[in-house]
């Protein structure tokens, strides 16, 4: 279920808003995959499509869409993945209600590994998520739900959040477009804080385009939200390439020594593949010394932002630390270790790793880095044996995104033979989300022209 | 520097311009007078001829292309100069440094001429001048009074026309408020467009060097060639031709004020006097003045002290005490050592607050053009001071403790004078980069001053 081919047969009389949503409703009735945690009533949505305005006036005129279900919809239950921490949430998140206001259509709430604490899609009581293409692995997450009803064309898009990869991992697992906006260019209000600092919501579609036209209901600058940020605007296009100067780009990629694929022959040939695309489709692909990526990290999960966790739910975990999933509880209360002191000590690493990555862009002439989105895939049952350890090897290309204030987009490049989908992450520095997914949208054609690596579509 | 005790930036340009005086005269009128000197202002200084030997050879370089020719400057004894030891005001902590600080590279560069170093509350933590192993700090009108601190030999420096102008730093407000009690003008400029590079910070964070001058003129053309993005400063911030002045009309700014029930002054009705004075002219022939609500900025100072960026000074000092727990005053170490209280996750509730306050006052600042407090809202004699010194701390930076916190500009300048010799002063606040703004703001206020 694609938006732009929605909208066109909209507009020609082909279908309405009625028959799209008897068709999402009749799919989800069938779902095996867990995932959703909760669903509107078919009734509400149809009145929702009936009070339409026209597609003219809504760019998201009757597109059905699935909210994270850590993001807030009036009227109903929010649970961040966890049953005891539920409440009903008075009002929509900004986010939902400029969506809502565009014409889409709000079927329901997506499962997740709770609190966002993960990048599996296992660490839920709702059940396990599964992938798309093949049920015995494992969706990715934490933005589980929402990726895997995309995937198997419940709704046309689906909002998660993205603090360590959230957004991007389960994206390219599935074989679909994860969009890491800019952090503070779409509000979070309204969204239940995982490192309350570094949040952002995520985008799933189909594609680049229908991804970034998501991002343009939904950016802009929001009063109440703190990290939201005025001087970002994805309406401002003054500088950026287009045309024949998106095959001229220089794209940064991890000199080898860095790559990992934890011993994936198969993905690492994936990714070779892809990087030929790349250096086919948009121009010079030079390697980049990659420590002050891994180094920042390091500084995720082996510092104090895991007390920025802590801090968001800390009378929660403090009160019903039973009602946790066991993992998750672990990390949480792992933030209780670090103190104020230390804090300011990362912070100040952390400005100076961003001093590095501006200085590599700049010394390299880069218009983007591009690196693989994960370097492996596991089964559920993979996962469920070392569940910390295998989640931060899935880490190791997402980890330091938001903590270098950087955009990025996973796309799609190839697939696993179990079926999985392998992609590929384009970074950029903040506020190029548009040329990102304008990049992005020139690597699927390619990548869907060569035949090769898209075989199992 | 002869007829004139305390001669300003512009002035001394002015008479080398004309050709009456030499740096080499200035210079030795400068040590004439920090000889005879008896108030503590100076932890140390260079040696006499070395900086003879900088004035000579300013003989071969032109006025035109060096913007403060032969202007002799002092800097606080937490920013580096190589031939100098730095000490923070402690002398246990003294180092000597390999390198200059990178502003005060800029200043030699553009001709200024470094005398020394001042003295300060130690590890830059009080807004008093009491709190100094090398001496206490007196206010130059009444030394009976306070002088203000952090940067109190900066401000004593300058104020007793030893020097034309000194580098402090200021996080809380301690360039501005020893500039306030001393009839100074205080610049506070936009974190990160000086360098910290070299500098001892309070909170790395947050601190800034700032500027003191006798004239809003000079404080702007003394930040303006001190500042400039320094890539090795992991907190500079790009920033073009701040202190440049595109049409706005001082005349026509619209000012907000505390409205009444947020405004403190401690039960000192001559203060309260002092500022309803300011107010009145504000009204009179400057602007339009509003009263809002204040507190948004409140809530921000009181995060700072008793909040978990005491925790940050722990960062650059935490080790240095631990080990010589003795060797430091012990208000300041009982004030570091709070900071070891804060857990990481009361720093990150804290820093998502104060974010939501900075956008608060963003929107605040969306009606005013800049906000006009007085800098301290009363003065302390010096044995009032050491009676109560956490109480007055906090009762100091009422009007200051906000402003680098909620990543504002400001600029203080005196505008009136207390009974007993010290004056009063106010702070013109505004977002930042508004320097230009705040100062032109701050220079109508200024001249119609008279001391």
């Amino acid at each position: 279920m694609d938006i732009n081919e929605l909208q066109q047969q909209y507009r020609t009389g082909e279908r309405t808003p009625a028959e799209t949503v008897t068709e999402v409703f009749d799919h989800i009735e069938t779902d095996e995959t867990n995932a959703w945690i909760s669903v509107r009533p078919e009734s509400a949505v149809r009145s929702d499509a009936k009070n339409l305005a026209s597609p003219a006036e809504q760019p998201l005129y009757g597109v059905p869409f699935a909210v994270k279900d850590n993001i807030d919809c009036a009227g109903m239950d929010t649970t961040a993945g966890c049953p005891a921490y539920a409440y009903e949430a008075e009002a929509d998140a900004t986010v939902v209600s400029k969506l809502v206001d565009a014409g889409a259509l709000l079927i329901g709430k997506t499962n997740l590994d709770q609190f966002a604490s993960g990048l599996v899609g296992t660490r839920t009581p709702y059940g396990v998520c599964r992938n798309v293409h093949n049920t015995e692995y494992i969706s990715g997450g934490s933005s589980s739900g929402s990726a895997v009803a995309v995937g198997q064309g419940h709704v046309a898009f689906a909002l998660g959040t993205d603090t360590a990869g959230s957004g991007r991992i389960p994206a390219a697992f599935n074989g679909l477009v994860g969009l890491k906006p800019t952090r503070g260019m779409v509000s979070t209000t309204g969204v239940v804080p995982a490192c309350e600092s570094l949040d952002c919501v995520a985008i799933f579609a189909h594609s680049c385009r229908d991804a970034l036209r998501v991002e343009e209901v939904a950016a802009g600058f929001d009063p109440a939200d703190p990290y939201s940020r005025r001087e970002l605007s994805l309406t401002t296009t003054e500088g950026e390439r287009t045309g024949s100067e998106l095959s001229k780009l220089t794209v940064g990629v991890p000199d080898p020594t860095a790559l990992e694929f934890f011993g994936d022959d198969e993905a690492e040939a994936l990714y070779r593949d892809t990087v030929e695309t790349v250096r086919r489709a948009v121009g010079d692909v030079v390697t980049v010394d990659f420590e002050v990526f891994t180094k920042t990290a390091e500084l995720l999960y082996g510092g104090p932002w895991v007390a920025e966790r802590l801090s968001a739910v800390e009378t929660f975990v403090s009160e019903q630390p039973e009602t946790i999933h066991p993992v998750v509880r672990e990390i949480l209360t792992g933030g209780r270790e670090y103190s104020a002191t230390q804090t300011f000590d990362s912070l100040h690493t952390l400005k100076r790793l961003k001093r590095r990555r501006e200085k590599l862009f700049a010394t390299h002439d880069l218009d983007l880095l591009a690196t693989p989105t994960a370097g492996t895939i596991y089964t559920i049952e993979e996962v469920l044996e070392k569940p910390i350890k295998r989640n931060s090897t899935l880490g190791y290309y997402t980890d330091y995104v938001n903590l270098l204030d950087l955009a990025a987009v996973a796309i799609p490049t190839g697939e696993f033979d179990a079926g999985p989908g392998f992609g590929l992450t384009l970074l950029g520095e903040a506020g190029r989300d548009r040329f990102l997914a304008t990049v992005g949208d020139k690597l699927t054609s390619a990548t869907a022209n060569t035949g090769k690596p898209a075989a199992h579509q | 520097m002869h007829s004139d005790h305390t001669l300003g930036v512009s002035d001394l340009l002015a008479r080398y311009e004309q050709g009456d005086t030499t740096p080499r005269s200035v210079v030795n009128e400068v040590y004439r007078r920090v000889s005879t000197d008896d108030s503590n202002a100076w932890i140390a200084t260079r040696e006499k001829s070395d900086v003879l030997a900088d004035a000579e050879a300013l003989s071969s370089a032109s006025i035109e292309e060096n913007p403060l020719y032969g202007v002799p400057f002092g800097i606080k004894d937490n920013i580096d100069y190589s031939e100098l030891p730095t000490s923070a005001g402690c002398p246990a902590y003294t180092y000597t440094p390999d390198t200059t600080a990178t502003v005060v590279e800029k200043l030699i560069d553009a001709g200024a001429l470094l005398i020394g170093k001042t003295n300060m509350d130690q590890f830059a933590t009080g807004l008093v001048g009491t709190r100094s192993p090398y001496g206490i700090c007196r206010n130059v009108y009444n030394e009976e009074f306070i002088s203000g601190g952090s940067s109190s030999g900066s401000a004593i420096a300058v104020a007793s026309g030893h020097v034309p102008f000194a580098l402090g730093t200021d996080t809380a407000g301690s360039g501005r408020i020893p500039a306030a009690f001393n009839g100074l003008v205080g610049l506070k400029p936009t974190r990160g467009l000086l360098s910290n590079s070299g500098v001892v910070p309070g909170c790395a964070s947050l601190s800034c060097v700032s500027v003191l001058t006798q004239t809003v003129d000079d404080a702007t053309l003394v930040g303006d060639v001190a500042a400039g993005y320094d890539p090795t400063d992991r907190y500079a911030r790009h920033a073009d031709e701040v202190f440049e002045l595109t049409s706005f009309d001082a005349e026509t700014a619209r000012i907000g004020i505390p409205k009444d029930s947020d405004l403190e002054f401690y039960r000192n009705s001559e203060a309260e006097g002092l500022f309803a004075d300011v107010c009145t002219e504000m009204d009179n022939s400057l602007a339009t003045v509003r009263s809002i609500d204040f507190s948004v900025f409140e809530e921000a100072s009181d995060l700072l002290y008793n909040g978990p960026w005491v925790a940050e000074r722990l960062t650059t000092v935490g080790d240095f005490i631990k080990e010589h727990p003795d060797d430091i005053d012990h208000t300041v170490r009982g004030i570091i050592r709070d900071g070891e209280m804060y857990s990481a996750s009361d720093a990150f509730d804290a820093f998502h607050r104060i974010e939501q306050l900075r956008k608060d006052a963003a929107t605040q600042f969306e009606e005013i053009d800049a906000l006009v407090v007085p800098t301290v809202g009363t003065i302390y004699t010096i044995e009032g001071e050491q009676l109560h010194p956490l109480e007055i701390n906090s009762e100091l930076g009422y009007y200051t403790n906000f402003v680098n916190l909620l990543d504002l500009s400001a600029v203080s300048v005196p505008t009136g004078k207390y009974d007993a010799g010290p004056t009063f002063s106010v702070s013109v606040i505004g977002e930042a980069f508004d320097e230009a703004r705040i100062a032109a703001i701050a220079e109508k206020l200024h001249t119609r001053y008279e001391p």
